[in-house]
């Protein structure tokens, strides 16, 4: 059903209309650079052609894998710890987010070392599959989070309502649970996909031939700026086909559900060996993906705090992650909460396109990000500089970092604010119009206290995700701005691994922190 | 609490007052360094510091060390231009040099105190920039399954003898890149390609880092590779028992190939004068040492010293690269690689 979008009283476009696609274009315009890139140079990309099968075939079987196993992986233990009970099961529920705070990267290190460690040289970790069990194992969190906040916020009538109808519990939850989170579902795997496609230390750890390293090959072998642009356009167009799929997917349905808010109540109890292996299975896949390499990169900081490597920079990237992290979820979070409620609030096609416009940013590797940030800031910045001789603001500061961030992460948090307000019946807000409050007053009254829920996961992704942005990071901040994970790969680009471990440990660990709060506050609010 | 219209646009003003306050303070504390020294380095600088740490006693400079990558470092420096707050540019790789050279970035500086120190072959013959170290890649052995006489060529890990026994750093590596874009200059396209051919028919293990091949090596999975030797020195440091060892390639050819770790002052660089003393400090000899030593590494003056870790396996004929000559051929390698399949 669609609202009139032009007032009756004013022939002129929506407000929420003209704030969005400015929104969006703020974000987005920078990404008009690649396409450009085409314009400016026609041919750049003919001298690379021969990278483009090798990078077809491994964003396939990315997208793929990844796709399959974060779906299977992430849904069946949400629906795990939401549907049964079973001794642990309060503790696995915010401990299976955990991987979320371990970069792939760091990940991909331990588990290398890990394999040499123990001798298993015939495990093939260097190929597209081991990319993809490498991300499936650190990614599933993003469906999981996004499953489990859709089942909680179902409530228990529905899934005892189909058992009632002689459904046994599983297919209780597979046929009616699962479908009626399927938006969430499909938004986390999207998510999950967008992140691999634009992962760039893992594949270059592992030696995929990707997109993202082959943008790497062209860009830093051969500096070739307008190639990578073209290359970063195509998987741009990937990102771009996915996320259609994603709308094709949920096709005009909605799935929201009156009054249906709260715990998943009612769940199946499992006993004996069932209960064993709910717990076992995913206390392994924690231990695997998340205690092995916070033990190991501990054993490496206490042998290089002993050799004395500590660098007294640490602190101050420590301090700088921190504060760059928390300042763009205020940022990146409330331009999303703007677009998502736009979209609602005045439906247009014009709102829908700036909203898909301002979140492809994410499956894109943020050097290219960076440097599509950087043309048109940097060419704003001269001019300035040459009328006012202030310097280069723009490009100088972190502005040009949180123009980076916002464009590469706004989807993430757009998927949640998303989701979280898929959930609230239109009657409501069509009940508060009623009542005589205008939308902002609907939007602050009404929806924000509503969806703080998703605000929070979205918030925590933003949060968790910039800890661990390198690429973009390492392009464009300030002097004096270097984050933990710059010091990272500082060390790791000298294979000077126990350098890197404290760093690394840090950004785990601060990463962890919040993970863990937020998903207790999202607990009690859900 | 209830949330209201009133809370909301408070609550959204405070935080973009937040973060334009985070702003300009950070503008603040980046601006204030007229008198700053601001190096760029691609070098890592965790542990190799402390030249710069004495330099900046000894001159009472204010020293900011800023890391990045060649492409990163060279990108921001395009983009700053005259505006740029960087005074000197360190690079880890020849053909970061020449780039940054090509590309206009670096000041013409010739400097006699330096160049008594630097030879005329690692040094731009206009002072744009100066060798600082010397890393030689070269060919890696088990020392428990190969002789050294069985791979004492570049062209030698073709030999089928390796087939599933080769390790090498991907493609995408830097130092990779320099050493195929150098052969191309001094043998011409078609021989190298003909000799890379031959070594992606052994089906080599492509591995992230140098380190991973040694490793490699030394755990059975391949039995040769090619690396820096400062790699090599590190894992004898920690294990003198580690049974990888070097063979100096090409010793009755043209020698081992050398890349240039090197050093130039930028144009338009506020502090010029101390940029200067830090070329020239950087470069005496006692300092070359200093660097090579902290790492392994061999000092542009043959003189200066490498470490008990690597000078155990003697000293060799060194074919240092050809700066120009290979620069020229950058992309052409790029190409070439990709198109042999060295991933």
């Amino acid at each position: 059903m669609r609202t009139p979008v032009w007032r009756s009283s004013a022939r002129r476009p929506d407000g929420w209309t003209v704030f969005t696609v400015l929104a969006a274009a703020l974000v987005a315009g920078p990404l008009l650079v690649l396409p450009a890139s085409f314009v400016a140079a026609p041919d750049a990309l003919g001298d690379f052609t021969g990278l483009l099968p090798d990078a077809a075939r491994a964003t396939a079987i990315l997208v793929l894998g990844v796709g399959l196993g974060t779906l299977v992986l992430g849904t069946g233990l949400a629906a795990l710890v939401c549907f049964c009970d079973f001794p642990g099961r309060g503790w696995l529920e915010w401990a299976l987010v955990l991987p979320l705070a371990m970069p792939s990267y760091v990940f991909t290190l331990f588990a290398l070392g890990a394999r040499d460690g123990l001798g298993l040289t015939w495990l093939s970790l260097r190929s597209s599959g081991g990319a993809v069990v490498v991300f499936c194992l650190t990614l599933y969190p993003y469906v999981y989070l996004l499953a489990r906040s859709a089942f909680l916020s179902q409530g228990a009538e529905l899934v005892e309502a189909a058992r009632g109808l002689g459904l046994s519990p599983l297919r209780a939850i597979a046929r009616v649970a699962v479908p009626m989170a399927r938006p969430a579902i499909v938004g986390g795997v999207a998510l999950a996909l967008m992140e691999s496609l634009a992962d760039f230390g893992s594949v270059n750890l592992l030696g995929v031939p990707s997109f993202t390293n082959a943008i790497y090959k062209v860009y830093n072998g051969a500096f070739d700026r307008a190639a990578a642009l073209q290359l970063g356009t195509m998987l741009v167009s990937v990102t771009l086909l996915l996320l259609l799929l994603e709308r094709a997917s949920r096709g005009r349905a909605r799935y929201s559900q009156e009054g249906g808010a709260g715990r998943a109540g009612a769940p199946l109890r499992l006993r004996g060996p069932a209960a064993l292996a709910a717990v076992a299975g995913p206390g392994l896949l924690l231990a695997l993906v998340v205690v092995a390499p916070v033990a190991q990169l501990a054993v490496w900081t206490a042998q290089s705090v002993s050799a004395g490597l500590l660098a007294p920079e640490f602190g101050t990237a420590a301090r700088n992650s921190l504060l760059l992290a928390a300042m763009s979820i205020a940022l990146v979070v409330g331009v999303a909460l703007v677009l998502a409620y736009g979209r609602r609030a005045s439906p247009s096609t014009a709102g829908s396109r700036a909203v898909r416009v301002a979140t492809i940013g994410y499956g894109l590797p943020g050097s290219v990000v960076a440097v599509a940030v950087v043309v048109p800031l940097g060419w704003l910045d001269h001019r300035l500089d040459d009328a006012t001789g202030v310097g280069l603001l723009l490009t100088g500061t972190v502005i040009a970092l949180f123009a980076a961030y916002a464009l590469r992460f706004l989807a993430l948090a757009f998927q949640s604010v998303d989701a979280g307000l898929e959930r609230v019946p239109r009657s409501l807000d069509d009940a508060a119009r009623g009542l005589g409050s205008d939308r902002l007053d609907v939007l602050a009254r009404v929806h924000v206290p509503l969806i703080s829920g998703a605000l929070l996961t979205a918030a925590l992704l933003v949060f968790t995700e910039v800890m661990k942005e390198l690429p973009a990071t390492l392009l464009l901040r300030p002097l004096g701005g270097d984050t933990l994970a710059v010091a990272v790969w500082q060390a790791t680009t000298e294979s000077l691994y126990r350098t890197a471990a404290l760093p690394a440990l840090l950004i785990v660990l601060v990463g962890l922190g919040p993970v863990a709060l937020l998903i207790r506050l999202s607990r009690r609010v859900a | 609490m209830p949330m209201t219209r009133r809370k909301l646009i408070l609550g959204t003003s405070l935080l973009a007052l937040l973060v334009a306050g985070a702003f300009v303070g950070v503008v603040l504390a980046t601006s204030g360094g007229g008198d700053k020294l601001t190096v760029y380095t691609a070098r890592s600088h965790y542990g190799e510091e402390k030249p710069f740490k004495r330099f900046a006693s000894n001159e009472g400079a204010d020293l900011t060390l800023f890391g990045g990558d060649a492409s990163s470092l060279y990108e921001r420096l395009k983009n700053e231009g005259a505006g740029t707050r960087a005074d000197v540019l360190i690079t880890v790789d020849a053909a970061n040099l020449w780039r940054a050279e090509q590309a206009g970035l670096l000041a013409a500086d010739r400097d006699p105190a330096v160049e008594r120190h630097v030879p005329a072959d690692l040094r731009d013959p206009q002072g744009r920039w100066y060798g600082l170290t010397v890393r030689a890649r070269t060919i890696m052995r088990s020392t428990k399954r190969v002789k050294p006489a069985d791979a004492a060529t570049y062209e030698s890990l073709g030999d089928p003898r390796w087939k599933g026994r080769l390790c090498l750093r991907s493609g995408t590596s830097e130092y990779n890149v320099s050493f195929v874009a150098d052969r191309i200059a001094k043998d011409g396209a078609a021989a190298t390609k003909a000799m890379l051919k031959r070594w992606m028919a052994n089906d080599p293990d492509i591995l992230g880092s140098d380190t991973d091949v040694l490793k490699a090596i030394a755990n059975g999975a391949c039995d040769v590779g090619f690396t820096n030797s400062y790699y090599l020195g590190r894992e004898l440091e920690e294990d003198p028992g580690f049974p990888v060892a070097p063979v100096w390639a090409d010793q009755k050819g043209r020698g081992t190939h050398l890349n240039l770790s090197g050093i130039g002052i930028v144009k338009g660089a506020d502090q010029k004068e101390q940029a200067r003393k830090l070329v020239r400090f950087l470069t005496e000899p006692s300092r070359q040492r200093a660097f090579a030593r902290s790492n392994h590494e061999f000092g542009v003056d043959s003189q200066a010293d490498t470490t008990p870790e690597i000078k155990q396996f003697g000293s060799f004929k060194r074919d240092p690269i050809d700066v120009a000559g290979a620069g020229e051929h950058l992309d052409d390698a790029v190409k070439m690689m990709s198109s042999v399949g060295w991933r």
